[in-house]
């Protein structure tokens, strides 16, 4: 997918850094010389509880921080899945993990191996966050931001090279996860 | 030249920004969502600049510590949400009443009560106005973006020391924790002011003697001019006179200090307006989605504009009637049952207002200010 | 410079408001000495108030002042305190603005532990409302709402300054003039919060109202139950009630906020440079 303007819900449950990745993204479209907004709702509940944030990036000023028309959406939870598997358009793409139950996959309804992803890695001795994994997908889908903005941030965010290159290599395999994907226009 | 810095911040980190930029150097404040970021923010930066955060056993002692700080002549603040700001009321009475400045920022939650303590709402426009008791007045800005959260704290700051004034910023939940570019100024880019300081000797000195401007210089504790601040109505030196002259000549000025100058305290920011024959009257998180009807409106041709309020105390009553003087009607969205909109009714009576309000803990879309604005038609 | 007593007066403001028999001046006069005889500058000390009869202490001292509202004054002393480490801080209530209204304020005054000096003139009842019982009423007792006996604890307001941290607490009389002095000077000099309760009596209200005979047989009643700490930890239990233990009460090195503060901000200061 390529386009100018992007809106992208990152939705799940609290304590999952959806929020967190949200940030990221905006972040790294404002150094790809963007404009950008992340706005977020969420429950009273640290860990659990409906939780998303909404990015919207445009080359022109952004009126409205929350988004209304959904390209992408990202969903991590069964209760963001469910909210969202009837009411996209077909225009927008929903990627959502594919442990999920409740889910009914099509042309722009597409599960991955999220969590199986964290789990193997998890099984070799790497610790891969699952946000970062849905994030890289978002990413390898959809040309919202340039990689080496990514990066850039990352750096920014974090003083140590390890702790970049983790985060990087959690976002590669997400993306790895959607390579051989191809969505028509 | 030291460059602006450029950063992708809340609307919560930008008002501490703001804060710190101002020359703030100490923080009293209670733990409330959504407005918690702008402690943890002031609890981290101030040490680092010489400054103090203390955290208070409620929002009564909150504000009544920023009130003793700022008499020591330390630009303080606090933040809070609706039930941590009804608590404030009381206390706000008194830096009113004993004219001293502070920042006090409420980021507007869904209530009453205790209500939906994560969900946006701007229903605290009249317990601004209104909240403490007695007649007074207030000054309360409303930022609607990442930027104007930096810039408004700023503000906000320099007309609480110009006018001796506490300044309330209504933020809310969806503009305190959202992220945008916000570009930080650089040292000495934006004026900063200062309290006006008594210049004739300590004996001399009256702590509520007004100069002609209605404000009195206000002395520090700790300087030889001896600072007598009290909540009470009292005379020029601060002693309780309930001679009713005095008390009338004590309120009036309270109030006319602030309400006089409503022209150089009020901004609004107009979209459009040329040739508008309905305008969109707002603030706040729904000033975006405001602007972002009028943008698809005018695309099919529809003459719609805004006005985007950054000012809520005093009321910018002739701002707003010079900008729609010819204007056909006026729509007021807001996130309340309708507080704003018998405030505009007032401003512009011989206009066609109509209203729109949504009170459920979410915010109001584009959509929405088109549909009722096609209703109202 | 030579100081006197009469520099922290405000003389033009006296006499006092408070009625005849009332102990607030005995107080306020002890403080004024104290000031003097320590010779912190006028302009260096900083007297905050709340509401009541007490409250209106502020308004004899020739010193800085915030007089503020109801139950507050520690709150509005602890910023203060927080910005001015140069300045001597006094908060001076009564039993209705310390312990009742402003209780939560007292005990986090007592745990936070800033370098402030808190004295509270407790009469039992609210004087300037008309005589209602407070949190210092003791159980029985009659007040204008209590009029069948205040069915409610008094606070013992040492011990629970005691049990909220506080490092210097003491406990004085009017009749003990001289000893007052001494503990509010003490008070004021040491680092950290200091709490002086003066057992004080209000003849026109709780006085009347538990016929105790006007000033002067109250404050024999308040000097005969007085009596050393040591003195008071001898009594039998069931001989406890109806005495109380004066003087300092409880003294104990502590690190005040201030100074706690400083190495928050050398730490802070520290790790920004760093990043």
């Amino acid at each position: 997918m390529c386009k100018k303007d992007w809106q992208v819900i990152l939705a799940g449950e609290g304590g999952q850094g959806l929020v967190f990745i949200g940030a990221l993204l905006g972040e790294a479209a404002i150094v790809d010389g963007k404009n950008a907004s992340q706005s977020a709702s969420y429950t009273i509940a640290s860990r659990g509880g409906f939780t998303k944030a909404d990015v919207v990036i445009s080359d022109e000023e952004i009126s409205f921080p929350e988004v209304t028309e959904p390209d992408v959406v990202l969903a991590l939870s069964a209760g963001s899945l469910e909210r969202y598997c009837d009411t996209l358009t077909p225009k927008s793409l929903l990627l959502y993990d594919s442990t999920l139950e409740g889910g009914t996959a099509g042309k722009n309804r597409i599960p991955l191996p999220f969590n199986e992803t964290v789990r193997n890695a998890a099984a070799e001795g790497r610790k891969v966050p699952l946000n970062l994994v849905g994030l890289g997908a978002v990413l390898g889908m959809a040309k919202i931001v340039a990689w080496d903005a990514v990066r850039k941030v990352l750096e920014n965010r974090f003083s140590s090279l390890e702790v970049v290159q983790a985060n990087w290599d959690a976002l590669q395999s997400g993306a790895a996860l959607v390579k051989d994907i191809k969505i028509e226009d | 030249m030291v460059q602006s810095e450029v950063k992708f911040i809340s609307g919560n980190e930008a008002c501490a920004e703001g804060a710190f930029y101002a020359q703030a150097r100490f923080y009293a404040g209670y733990p409330i969502t959504p407005s918690s970021e702008i402690a943890q923010i002031a609890s981290e930066r101030l040490p680092t600049l010489g400054g103090c955060y203390v955290q208070m056993e409620d929002e009564i002692a909150s504000i009544a510590a920023i009130i003793g700080a700022s008499c020591c002549g330390v630009k303080s603040f606090t933040a809070t949400s609706g039930p941590g700001f009804s608590l404030m009321q009381e206390n706000l009475g008194v830096a009113i009443m004993g004219e001293v400045p502070c920042v006090i920022i409420n980021v507007q939650r869904s209530g009453p009560s205790t209500g939906l303590a994560t969900s946006p709402a701007q229903a605290d426009i009249m317990q601004c106005r209104w909240g403490t008791h007695g007649d007074h007045a207030i000054i309360a800005l409303t930022p609607s973006s990442v930027q104007e959260c930096y810039e408004l704290t700023i503000r906000a700051f320099n007309l609480s020391e110009k006018y001796r004034s506490p300044v309330v910023i209504l933020s809310d939940k969806t503009v305190a924790q959202m992220r945008e570019k916000v570009i930080l100024f650089t040292p000495g880019e934006v004026e900063l002011l200062e309290r006006k300081k008594p210049t004739g000797s300590p004996g001399e000195y009256l702590s509520f003697r007004p100069d002609d401007d209605g404000i009195p210089p206000m002395a520090s504790f700790g300087d030889p001019h001896l600072l007598r601040i009290t909540s009470s109505t009292h005379n020029e030196q601060g002693f309780t006179d309930d001679d009713p002259s005095n008390a009338f000549t004590l309120i009036r000025r309270l109030y006319d200090k602030i309400e006089d100058n409503a022209d150089d305290i009020t901004q609004i920011k107009t979209y459009f307006m040329e040739d508008a024959e309905t305008t969109f009257i707002t603030f706040g998180i729904t000033a975006r989605a405001a602007l972002n009807a009028v943008h698809k409106l005018r695309e099919e041709g529809n003459k719609v504009g805004l006005i985007n309020l950054l000012t809520m105390w005093p009321f910018p009553a002739c701002k707003i009637k010079e900008a729609v003087a010819n204007c056909r009607s006026l729509l007021v969205p807001e996130m309340n049952l309708g507080q704003l909109v018998r405030e505009v009714e007032r401003a512009c009576c011989a206009k066609e207002v109509h209203s729109y309000t949504k009170s459920n803990g979410k915010n109001i879309f584009p959509g929405e200010i088109i549909q009722a604005w096609r209703d109202s038609l | 410079m030579i100081v006197a007593v009469t520099d922290y007066l405000r003389q033009d403001k006296l006499p006092h408001l408070w009625c005849g028999g009332c102990s607030h001046g005995v107080v306020v006069g002890a403080v004024a000495r104290v000031l003097a005889g320590l010779g912190i500058p006028v302009d260096k000390t900083v007297i905050t108030t709340g509401i009541g009869c007490f409250g209106k202490a502020d308004d004899y001292f020739a010193t800085h002042a915030l007089h503020g509202t109801h139950g507050r004054a520690l709150a509005f002393a602890s910023g203060v305190k927080a910005v001015s480490d140069d300045l001597t801080v006094l908060a001076l209530m009564g039993d209705g603005d310390a312990a009742t209204i402003g209780g939560n304020h007292l005990i986090h005054a007592a745990r936070r532990n800033m370098d402030i000096t808190a004295i509270v003139s407790n009469n039992n009842n609210y004087g300037m409302t008309g005589g209602q019982y407070s949190a210092t009423t003791p159980s029985g007792k009659k007040t204008s709402t209590s009029r069948y006996g205040n069915p409610e604890t008094d606070f013992d307001l040492c011990s629970l300054v005691v049990g909220a941290g506080g490092g210097f607490v003491a406990r004085t009389t009017p009749f003990h003039v001289r000893a007052m002095e001494k503990l509010i000077a003490e008070a004021i000099s040491y680092r950290g919060f200091s709490f002086v309760e003066v057992v004080s009596c209000c003849p026109t209200y709780y006085g009347r109202y538990n016929r105790e005979g006007g000033a002067v047989a109250m404050v024999a009643s308040i000097k005969e139950r007085a009596m050393s700490k040591e003195k008071f930890n001898l009594l039998p239990l069931e001989a406890k009630p109806g005495y109380f233990p004066m003087g300092k009460l409880h003294l104990e090195e502590k690190i005040d906020f201030n100074t706690r503060y400083r190495e928050v901000q050398q730490k802070a200061q520290d790790s920004h440079r760093e990043s």
